[in-house]
């Protein structure tokens, strides 16, 4: 109903990642052809696309981990009308946020040869952290549904909306037997947003929060919990220092389970 | 002697019976959907034959409450270009052989929210209208079925096309027919006549799963009491273990709050207007401009419950809990909707 | 678009053509919707409608009056459908269904003393009954309409408050708005506040509030300070509402749907509802 004479043009951009949240676009395969019909794919280095700004949606995956990410993330805000971090990474910092809870200088001589030309911030965040951001798409990788009602959204000129429920209803849906009360598995499942389809816990592992929070997760709960399935203090501290050990809920009930750092 | 295939007529079949029903139901073009043995447990699920069909209690995980209200469904397209509406309702045929009471007893309530009222709902109706149900009584209880206070279980004596209660030699059941259609299906096929020994053991068999029932709740006079235990402190202490995951909700075979949303591809040619299920445990539940009237966890719970036990009572005159006991299996907080109630009511 | 799509298919909307939209304030527009034959049925004052506007969905909105020949809907733009809705223009096509909801009690009211107390947009669904009791003038007593809004700004259907209300015969208009502003000589203060302030008289009078929920709640208050019995105070609940036709849920609270047995409920019906509202 507001259909827009110009294609909207599309950007999608790395930091520090792995660059799986990319892969969704590219796997929507029979999609993407409609795509190509109704939005312009300015810049996806990826896909070989690379114009200038500015740009209508610019998605962002990885994190912020040194000077030139700061850099290179402050002109993509600029340039772009609508910023959407996509991922761990750009939401959260990703499991490489995990080098925050150590001290940097121990961390570079234990990996690197040369530590002298590691130059790099000492955490790596999410880019809310440097710049304001319009949208957060969590996962690990992000869902392609989600970004594809994010975009169809955007082309509508409507505000998306992005649901944050558990993955023990994605679970249920599948008729998945429960983990927790059939087999004692300490699942994340009931802290941890849906978008991956329960995928580990259809195959008999236990979810490992990679969506982040849900909307109301209990986190005394399920540290209880862990306790009656008989985890110890550190193996409930290892379960929210792992994919998204850096949103701040995990973050927190770690800190609540072990008070010293982890041993290296 | 052989079944002359009448409403009312009764008589003791053996297994093989379940494979000329099953047969006919699919003859007929019925979808036939039963309980499975799968992963530990009973799944609801498309039957190829009767050989599949477990005779465990269900309680499985979803109920099958699917058949007759998906988990989605499109009610309307919208084509952008022409500005066109599309309504297209076919209508579905489905059998269920072996429901049990309990989800009888929530199918009949989803009846009255569906079909009654001033907007009898045409995609519901699609979908029960032609609705055959073979109800197998349930002659053991589950650890956590209260059917039997509720008032729903273990055995039902309405609303059935077929009834099938095993008796105490295994591998005998006895049969009741209760509709015309009920009646092809078994029609020229051999049985045992029924007698009076028969009729005492299907009775003893209730009585004795009704007298197990593990799980209780005595329901005289419930929705006041649960009004005025609105502010009981034990709702504060199963929300400070509950999760908020929906587990409970989305298992319950009453439960029908939905979400209905636009969905638009990317061609962005065609709008669908859609129903999901939705479910009074989310956040966005309760979401208005300006504020959200259940944003907290207990609030949520408590509404979960107090419609089962109380509200439904007042706007349907009858439970939405049909005791069975699938939200206590699935809950991981081990939180418990039978126990609830008898807290609130003040009972042990 | 053929009608048969939407009889006896309560899902389905019919079609309307938005004829007329009139900016009220900087957030609030008056949307006219007509078919080609007038109105697409018959409202009551307070009723609802559901209102889609395809792709982007479909709300719940009250209707603020039912003229010869079409249906006003005020809307203010919070949100997701009401940001596209407040950027649509005269001929783009709407969906509507309804009507919904119980409506006010218009006849039990009749020769009473009426008492309107409205906040920001909540001004809407009351200016249909308002609207109603001039129409039929004689069979109501003394019309009383206490009105406020953040600021002048704010202020909607600012024609009908400063002239044509005060206008009709044994009726009193009160404006006010929240904080000073240089061009503004009126009244300054809170609605609930102005209202202890007037003290009106309860005696055969019926009180009916609507607007911003924290309102309503000192608003009611207030009445009852002044002596106004459960009976005698009537609101309009708002709730999440997505089928309109007591199938999905969402709007129930204790026994109730807002959209079947609301949005209409007196104060002494509410206390029975649970208290998260």
């Amino acid at each position: 109903m507001t259909d827009r004479a110009e294609k909207p043009r599309l950007a999608v951009f790395k930091f520090t990642s792995c660059s799986g949240c990319q892969l969704p676009f590219l796997n929507m395969e029979t999609e993407i052809l409609d795509l190509a019909e109704s939005i312009e794919v300015a810049y996806f280095a990826m896909a070989g696309a690379s114009q200038p700004g500015p740009y209508d949606l610019a998605f962002v995956e990885g994190g912020i981990s040194c000077q030139e990410d700061a850099r290179r993330i402050r002109k993509v805000r600029e340039e772009s009308r609508i910023l959407v971090a996509i991922g761990n990474c750009a939401v959260y910092g990703g499991p490489q946020a995990l080098r925050n809870f150590l001290p940097l200088e121990e961390l570079k001589r234990a990996v690197y040869p040369q530590p002298e030309l590691i130059h790099c911030f000492p955490t790596c965040q999410g880019i809310a952290d440097y710049v304001s951001v319009d949208g957060f798409l969590n996962g690990c990788p992000v869902d392609h549904g989600h970004l594809q009602d994010y975009i169809v959204s955007v082309m509508l000129g409507k505000a998306p909306e992005v649901s944050t429920r558990s993955v023990c209803l994605e679970c249920k849906m599948k008729e998945n037997v429960c983990l927790i009360v059939a087999e004692g598995v300490a699942c994340m499942g009931v802290l941890t947003g849906s978008g991956c389809g329960a995928l580990c816990p259809s195959f008999d592992r236990g979810c490992y929060g990679c969506f982040g929070p849900s909307a109301d997760p209990n986190l005394k709960s399920f540290a209880n919990l862990c306790r009656e399935l008989g985890l110890t203090e550190e193996e409930i501290h290892r379960k929210f220092r792992y994919i998204v050990n850096n949103a701040e809920a995990f973050r927190e009930e770690a800190e609540r389970h072990v008070p010293q750092p982890v041993e290296s | 002697m052989v079944l002359q295939g009448q409403a009312g007529e009764n008589a003791v079949v053996g297994r093989d019976a379940f494979d000329e029903i099953l047969a006919r139901l699919q003859e007929r073009g019925y979808a036939v959907y039963g309980t499975v043995n799968e992963k530990g447990t009973g799944i609801f699920r498309p039957l190829g034959g009767a050989g599949e069909l477990s005779l465990r209690c269900t309680g499985g995980t979803l109920p099958p409450k699917y058949l007759w209200y998906p988990p989605s469904e499109t009610m309307f397209t919208y084509d952008r270009q022409s500005g066109a509406l599309r309504s297209e309702i076919e209508p579905v045929k489905q059998a269920v052989f072996g429901i049990r009471p309990c989800d009888v007893h929530a199918l009949l309530a989803l009846d009255e929210v569906f079909l009654g009222g001033d907007y009898p709902d045409p995609y519901y109706r699609a979908r029960r209208e032609d609705l055959p149900l073979v109800v197998f009584n349930c002659v053991e209880s589950g650890d956590t079925c209260f059917c039997s206070s509720m008032g729903t279980g273990p055995g039902l004596d309405h609303d059935y096309d077929l009834l099938i209660t095993e008796l105490d030699r295994p591998g005998r059941f006895l049969l009741e027919v209760g509709s015309g259609l009920g009646g092809e299906l078994v029609r020229d096929l051999r049985a045992e006549v029924a007698r009076d020994e028969d009729y005492q053991v299907k009775h003893r068999r209730l009585e004795d799963a009704a007298a197990n029932a593990r799980t209780t709740l005595e329901t005289e006079d419930l929705p006041r009491l649960m009004s005025e235990g609105h502010g009981h402190p034990y709702w504060r202490e199963i929300s400070d273990k509950c999760f908020g995951c929906a587990n409970c909700t989305s298992v319950c075979p009453t439960c029908y709050c939905a979400d209905i949303f636009d969905e638009t591809d990317f061609s962005l040619t065609e709008t669908r207007r859609k129903r999901r299920w939705s479910w009074c445990f989310l956040m966005e539940f309760g979401a208005v401009h300006g504020g959200n009237f259940r944003e907290r966890r207990i609030d949520r719970l408590r509404q979960f419950m107090q419609h089962k036990l109380n509200f439904s009572v007042g706007q349907y005159g009858r439970f939405h809990c049909v005791g069975c006991g699938r939200c206590i299996v699935w809950c991981p907080a081990n939180i418990d909707i039978a126990q609830t109630g008898r807290t609130i009511r003040g009972d042990a | 678009m053929p009608p048969d799509c939407t009889c006896q298919n309560p899902l389905v909307p019919s079609i309307v053509k938005v004829v007329e939209i009139v900016d009220e304030t900087y957030d609030i527009k008056n949307f006219y919707v007509a078919t080609d034959q007038g109105i697409p049925f018959e409202v009551l004052p307070g009723q609802l409608c559901m209102v889609s506007l395809l792709p982007v969905g479909e709300g719940m909105f009250s209707v603020t009056w039912q003229a010869e020949d079409h249906l006003q809907f005020a809307i203010r733009r919070v949100g997701l459908l009401t940001d596209a809705l407040h950027e649509i223009e005269i001929g783009q096509e709407l969906g509507i269904r309804g009507p919904y909801g119980n409506g006010f009690p218009v006849r039990q009211c009749e020769g009473k003393n009426m008492l309107f107390i409205g906040g920001g947009i909540g001004l809407a669904p009351l200016r249909s009954f308002i609207k109603h009791c001039f129409r039929r003038r004689k069979r109501y007593g003394q019309i009383q309409v206490l009105y406020g809004a953040r600021s002048v700004a704010d202020l909607c259907f600012k024609q009908e408050l400063s002239v044509e209300w005060p206008a009709q015969p044994e009726t009193r208009i009160f404006t006010t708005i929240d904080r000073p502003e240089a061009d503004w000589d009126g009244k300054v203060a809170f609605v609930p506040a102005y209202l202890e302030e007037l003290a009106p008289d309860p005696e055969n009078t019926v009180a009916v509030v609507c607007g911003p929920p924290i309102m309503i709640t000192l608003a009611l208050k207030s009445l009852q300070k002044l002596g106004f019995k459960d009976d005698q105070v009537i609101t309009t609940l708002e709730g999440r509402m997505k089928c309109g036709i007591g199938k999905c849920g969402r709007c129930n609270i204790g026994s109730e749907y807002i959209c079947l047995d609301g949005p209409v409920f007196d104060l002494a019906h509410l206390r029975h509802l649970p208290p998260e509202w």
